[in-house]
């Protein structure tokens, strides 16, 4: 092709020497009509109309052949969409089957392309931008990560790694804006001063913070985010040196962040404060360097010569100086380091395990593609078959074969460009839904955007060549070829077909590896599920408390004792709340905060340091009840144990195994604390959990709310509903704002709700897994009973043989069936396989099932059988009705 | 696409091999080669005089005839074209494979028109 092009470029003539060539040829026309005795005028009209029109032709040639081929190709083009026009089922399903294979790679791009692949907005320079952790060795082994760094630490790394330009610290709060039915929770991000210029950022409006305003002392100023500005202030450009109410103080506006701006993190950040404002949240959220409060994240730009690896060690050796003293440190056996991780929030070693997931669905997806595109290709080559004698006619005259795998190029390319809009279609939908499930804070709502449209388009370029090759290098081998000479024969070439069952067993193998994955993540997650909380977290609520009276004076303790009694009020209007349960008050708050207390039996040796200590928590009457643990012995407070004077307490079933191993807690006495009377153990309950659902569970000490232990502020309402809890959420935050009307914030929320974020890896895998499995499925399906169809079709004369010499219709009915169910076991057998070996890789992400869980593939296995068996029944059906006359004579 | 675009582009492969047979009788300009085809063909061939000229030029490129200005019989300027040794050995090959292929067209569309 190329030597031939070559050629016709280097000998190309000119054009007048061309023009001089047809002009001749008119000439000689007009002689030879003349000579037949037509006027010369006629001749002259009739031979140019002979010619057709010269300059097109003349054009033709000067083109060359790269205009030859554009014209062919369009050519191509125009036919192969008639021929797609004119199967309108064969179309309809290739272009089904690549929309769904695409559009599920669409769908995960939006989401893995923001957790993996994307700065946060508006970073300059991302590359150089770093979030700084430490990594402390466990002496058990791994590493636990410190996220948080004092403001002393902050400065000193600060100023003393060189190898950062700048070093900004920042801290992701919620606050409580206006009061009453007007309050509303603010998205804080508090910022140190350099934080903006840092990144890179320029304030949509008005200026970011000055140096002086770090501390938040003197005038208290705020940057708006784009978001609250729009809906808050209605977008008005006059808005700076007004001011937002935060935790009960006025901040002056100076400044309006970007739109979409959400700091190194993803999640929507309403107002942006100087770091001093931390103290508004925590009393010890404080900027003194001397401090020891962890709560300031950070990050960093490096100068542009110096590298992650001179960074990280020269933080590590501030971090290792700062700590020099700590006794913890010096008892480590691997030291401490840095970690200088890339600011997209999928790395790094704090990505969550959605990062991880979304790229195991990711991949998924790029499976169910494989899947679509091997459909696409079989029925491709099916049609190919019914095709065939078109193609040898069109090889025999003179199409090359290159012309003819470029045609199954073609139609392939077509049916992939027409399934990507459907897919963009669909992901208009699918992928905002994926986002808001992965993303669900995320204030980037964009879902068609370029780097999707081209993800989408080599998606799609991929998938059209990976289905067009099998047909035409099918056509290109010229399988057809010896098609014209022999008949039908040449149909059942053992090549093609094996190429087809190939390529049928590989979408099964594909979609038994998806179903298993599905298996084991939906039994992880009612595993998951049904683990024992030792709290019955459908129905509940919880009413933060700590938030509510925040901004009251503390220091003294007639401070909490009032702020007590209003709790107790709210208790009571909210427990006569229509479709509340039951209702109770804590210190400390289950799965969040608590406190460790000692506990020592009487007369008992004395702890041993790593003795376990017992966490405390002090709860008023009808706790337990309100939280559906479950008491195992003994008995639960009674109204005598509210008392100042009472000293009793319960304990959880690890903590009576930790202290009682003999199972004699009840009754016994104990020494809480640094208190030296003794407090009688009056009942054991089932084990709660501590943080995490599937973490540690019990070691508690539960005191009365009254008794001497409850003598501290209350932080906590906890709420049974008898139906569903978030519909009562308005009704209890209107029953406690009954009783003080000038409220911040008042923060309900149902613990299914709060407990989400735990679930949502194993939600996302199930969900994930089940919906590209069942795909997979379908596609396998189909895949199947378009083979057999075309199978039972082709082998007509034979069943009619078969039938004509004394086959039954069940004789039949079991070909067909034995071909399907054949062809599934070998993908099944391969697909069985792959789930065993990729098994190991899950392993990490599944609970309480191993990945070779033989009741997840059993039931795969059967599932896929029936579908087989499924997918052969129309066939087979039409199979039994062949007529054995009919048959015969069509051969 | 109009079925006239269907014809031509089947056409194309016949039509360089009727101009190789053509020119194997000996040198000829464009003229005389759509004369020749449709005096052989019985004029049941009628030779498009628009489509012959890029054909010739697609022959050439390929290097299976070669073209030179000369003097017609009738005195006219004219290029005439020869076949060239590898246009003889293409013409061979054509030749043959159409034969094949039209015995096997005729033996496909046979039963159709007798058993329909």
């Amino acid at each position: 092709m190329r030597s031939r092009s070559w050629r016709f470029w280097t000998q190309r003539r000119s054009d007048d020497d061309f023009a001089e060539e047809v002009e001749s040829h008119i000439a000689m026309e007009v002689d030879r009509l003349v000579a037949t005795g037509m006027r010369e005028d006629d001749a002259r009209f009739a031979a140019r109309r002979a010619f057709g029109n010269v300059g097109l032709v003349r054009e033709r040639l000067h083109e060359g052949p790269r205009g030859r081929w554009l014209e062919s190709v369009s050519q191509d083009v125009r036919y192969a969409v008639r021929s797609l026009r004119n199967t309108p089922v064969f179309t309809t399903v290739a272009v089904a089957s690549l929309a769904i294979g695409i559009g599920a790679n669409t769908t995960m791009f939006g989401a893995i392309d923001a957790m993996m692949f994307r700065a946060p907005a508006y970073v300059r320079d991302a590359d150089r931008v770093n979030r700084v952790f430490f990594e402390l060795p466990k002496p058990a082994g791994g590493a636990s990560i410190i996220q948080q760094v004092s403001y002393g630490a902050y400065l000193r790394l600060r100023d003393d790694v060189s190898g950062f330009a700048d070093l900004a610290a920042f801290s992701d709060q919620k606050f409580s804006s206006g009061r009453g039915a007007d309050a509303r929770l603010l998205s804080a991000t508090l910022v140190s001063q350099n934080f903006f210029k840092l990144l890179g950022v320029q304030p949509a409006l008005g200026r970011v913070f000055l140096p002086t305003e770090e501390r938040d002392d003197g005038q208290h100023v705020a940057l708006l985010g784009y978001e609250t500005w729009q809906s808050q202030f209605a977008g008005d450009s006059a808005v700076l040196g007004r001011t937002i109410d935060v935790a009960g103080l006025p901040y002056v506006i100076v400044g309006v962040a970007p739109q979409g701006f959400t700091g190194v993190e993803t999640d929507r950040v309403d107002v942006w404060l100087p770091l001093g404002a931390g103290k508004r949240v925590q009393s010890f959220y404080i900027l003194d360097p001397s401090a020891q409060s962890y709560w300031l994240e950070l990050v960093g730009r490096r100068r542009a010569n110096a590298t992650v690896a001179q960074v990280r060690d020269q933080a590590t050796q501030v971090y290792l100086r700062l700590n020099s003293g700590s006794r913890y440190f010096a008892a480590l056996p691997v030291k401490p380091h840095a970690s200088i991780a890339p600011i997209i929030i999928g790395r790094g070693p704090t990505a969550g395990p959605e990062a991880k997931v979304s790229v195991w669905v990711g991949a998924v997806s790029l499976l169910v593609l494989l899947i679509a595109a091997a459909n696409v290709a079989n029925l491709l080559l099916l049609r190919g078959l019914a095709r065939s004698r078109e193609t040898a006619l069109r090889l025999s005259l003179g199409a090359t074969r290159w012309r003819v795998v470029r045609h199954a190029l073609i139609e392939g390319m077509l049916i992939a460009f027409a399934g990507a809009i459907c897919a963009l279609v669909m992901a208009h939908w699918t992928a905002a839904a994926m986002r808001a499930f992965l993303l669900p804070d995320s204030v980037d709502h964009r879902v068609i955007e370029p780097r999707l449209l081209a993800f989408t388009a080599v998606v799609a370029l991929g998938a059209g060549v990976l289905a067009a090759m099998a047909p035409a290098l099918a056509s290109a081998h010229g399988g057809f070829q010896p098609l014209l000479g022999a008949g039908r024969v040449a149909d059942r070439s053992p090549r093609r077909l094996f190429a087809q069952r190939a390529l049928i067993a590989g979408q099964v193998a594909l979609a038994t590896l998806l179903l298993v994955g599905a298996g084991l993540f939906v039994t992880s997650l009612r595993n998951v599920r049904a683990i024992d909380l030792g709290i019955d977290v459908d129905q509940l609520l919880y009413v933060n408390l700590t938030s509510m009276l925040r901004q009251r004076d503390w220091r003294d303790s007639s401070g909490w004792v009032s702020a007590n009694a209003t709790y107790r009020a709210m208790l009571e209007r909210v427990r006569r709340v229509p479709g509340v349960a039951n209702a109770s008050l804590t210190v400390g708050e289950p799965f969040a905060s608590r406190w460790a207390l000692s506990l020592q039996r009487r007369g008992g040796p004395p702890l041993r340091t790593g003795s376990p200590v017992p966490f405390a928590t002090a709860v008023g009457d009808a706790y337990f009840e309100t939280m559906g643990t479950r008491l195992v012995r003994g008995r639960l407070f009674t109204a005598s144990d509210h008392t100042p004077t009472s000293r009793v307490a319960i304990v959880d079933e690890e903590t009576a195994k930790q202290f009682w191993p003999d199972g004699n807690a009840i009754g016994t006495c104990v020494l809480l604390g640094d208190d030296q009377a003794c407090t009688q153990i009056v009942g054991i309950v089932a084990n709660a959990a501590q943080y995490a659902i599937t973490g540690a569970k019990g070691s508690y000490v539960y005191l009365p709310l009254e008794s001497a232990w409850g003598h501290q502020a209350i932080s906590m309402m906890e709420v049974r509903s008898t139906r569903d809890p978030d519909a009562l959420v308005p009704a209890i935050r209107r029953a406690v704002q009954s009783v003080s009307p000038d409220l911040p914030w008042v923060d309900v929320q149902s613990v299914s709700r709060r407990l989400a974020p735990q679930l949502r890896p194993w939600r996302l895998g199930a969900s994930m897994f089940t919906a590209f499995g069942v795909l997979a499925l379908c596609l396998a399906a189909f895949g199947l009973y378009g083979l057999l169809s075309y199978m039972v079709a082709q082998r007509t004369h034979e069943i009619g043989v078969r039938k004509a010499l004394g086959a039954s219709n069940g004789g039949v009915v079991r070909l067909v069936l034995r071909g399907s169910v054949g062809l599934a076991t070998v993908g099944i057998v391969v697909g069985v396989a792959g789930a065993l070996g990729a098994g190991r890789l899950i392993a990490s992400q599944l609970y309480g099932v191993t990945p070779r869980d033989p009741f997840v593939f059993a039931v795969c296995i059967a599932a896929l059988l029936v579908v087989a068996v499924i997918a052969c029944l129309a066939p087979a059906r039409r199979a039994t009705r062949v007529d054995p006359m009919v048959a015969l004579r069509t051969e | 696409m109009s079925p006239k675009a269907e014809r031509a582009a089947l056409l194309q492969g016949t039509l360089d091999l009727l101009v190789l047979r053509t020119l194997a009788l000996g040198r000829q300009h464009g003229h005389g080669i759509t004369l020749a085809i449709q005096r052989s063909s019985q004029g049941a061939l009628l030779v498009d005089h628009g489509s012959l000229y890029p054909a010739l030029q697609r022959l050439e490129a390929a290097g299976w005839v070669r073209g030179d200005w000369g003097v017609s019989d009738n005195n006219r300027r004219a290029r005439f074209y020869e076949l060239t040794a590898a246009g003889r050995k293409q013409l061979a090959k054509e030749a043959s494979e159409w034969r094949r292929i039209s015995e096997a067209v005729a033996l496909v569309l046979g039963p159709e028109l007798s058993g329909g």
